[in-house]
């Protein structure tokens, strides 16, 4: 049994699972391969894949408020901002400098170190964003093949960790697994014109992902899509989800399986308005998620 | 832009003993697939049995080379005095 009185966030990797209990504790289920568990003991070959929750050991006083997992990594968000991280680090993505000999975190480390208190986290397949309790600076780890971390302007501040400013505080911090997107407050005044809407995106477009068609595949600066009244978002592997306050849903990017919601399974590069929540009322849509290739709407 | 969904190196991928494939995971949810044996044959192409995605698997052709097909090499031969 888990204590506590119930589970306040679920976090699920390739093949982990991460929850967190209204006390602030996290429990851990799946594969250890990569020390993606954060429980010491775990083979490193994975031969044996834990059965049930155990309690992921964690510095004392620690309290978690978020906890986030990449496809082979995990993040833990503490009450005082700090970040904490383990498993798969090859590519740097818990924003330590990567052991080439022993690629692999297996226990619960302070990985924000030299950065001032965080608000969000979010995982992607080998990078991690964070978004400090300013919301508007933004720091992101790991690989960078596709512009994951962030516009070309972006610089190094501490470990891996590179940062860049957001032009409106952010609302919500996701990732797809190759790119990043932030939801920001409404617009004020004259960012319209500016072009700044309330949706920053980076990282991989091939497919759609950044709502605009990109040269090389990638975004290798911020990138504004304007949907208006967007209240919620949530990435799949390759597309993004985003619910308006009418009810309303939007979707781009990777659609080979219909997942971002157009039947002719061509990938979407400018938002579809999936569910019109505004033309029908009774029928609004209230709560939005979404797998690696799947999405779902709660209307 | 290459057409495959990425290049990934062979010690990123897991590797299943029992039916000797490696395995790395799709964005769709399933998992791209190529086989010790095909490894051994010198291709590099691991498939989705659930998309159209394509993994190129980046590795060293001399550390999977089926060993009965190695030719004896005559000058290891050890001489006995």
């Amino acid at each position: 049994m888990i204590p506590g009185s119930y589970v306040q966030q679920v976090a699920c990797g390739w093949n982990h699972t991460l929850l967190l209990n209204d006390l602030g504790q996290v429990y851990a289920a799946g594969s250890g391969t990569f020390g993606q568990l954060g429980i010491a003991g775990v083979p490193a070959d994975g031969s044996i894949a834990l059965g049930g929750w155990t309690q992921v050991p964690a510095p004392v006083g620690s309290v978690f408020v978020r906890i986030a997992c990449g496809i082979r990594h995990s993040l833990a968000l503490d009450q005082d901002g700090l970040v904490y991280g383990w498993g798969a680090n090859r590519c740097g993505q818990l924003g330590i400098p990567p052991d080439k000999r022993s690629p692999n975190i297996p226990t619960m480390a302070l990985v924000s170190q030299g950065l001032p208190p965080i608000a969000m986290i979010a995982c992607g397949r080998s990078h991690s964003i964070l978004v400090a309790q300013d919301r508007r600076t933004v720091f992101v780890a790991g690989q960078d093949k596709y512009a994951q971390c962030g516009p070309a302007t972006s610089h190094m501040v501490a470990g891996t960790w590179r940062t860049f400013q957001l032009p409106r505080d952010a609302i919500k911090a996701c990732s797809g697994w190759d790119f990043g997107a932030i939801l920001l407050g409404e617009p004020t005044d004259g960012d319209e014109e500016r072009g700044i809407g309330n949706v920053v995106v980076w990282g991989r477009g091939d497919h759609g992902q950044v709502a605009q068609r990109v040269e090389n595949g990638c975004l290798r600066d911020l990138g504004y899509i304007a949907v208006a009244g967007v209240c919620d978002m949530v990435c799949g592997s390759s597309h993004v989800v985003a619910l308006t306050q009418d009810g309303s849903v939007y979707m781009w990017g990777w659609n080979e399986h219909g997942n971002a919601g157009n039947p002719n399974l061509e990938n979407i590069f400018t938002p579809l308005c999936v569910h019109d929540g505004h033309g029908n009322p009774d029928n609004r849509a209230v709560s939005i998620g979404c797998g690696y290739g799947n999405s779902y709407v709660v209307s | 832009m290459s057409s495959y969904y990425d290049e990934i190196e062979i010690e990123d991928m897991e590797f299943d003993e029992e039916n000797e494939i490696y395995t790395y995971p799709c964005p769709c949810g399933d998992r791209f697939v190529i086989s010790l044996e095909e490894l051994q044959n010198g291709d590099d192409i691991a498939k989705c049995p659930s998309c159209s995605l394509l993994l190129k698997v980046v590795y060293d052709a001399d550390d999977f080379a089926a060993e009965d097909d190695e030719p004896i090499e005559l000058s290891t031969a050890i001489t006995v005095a």
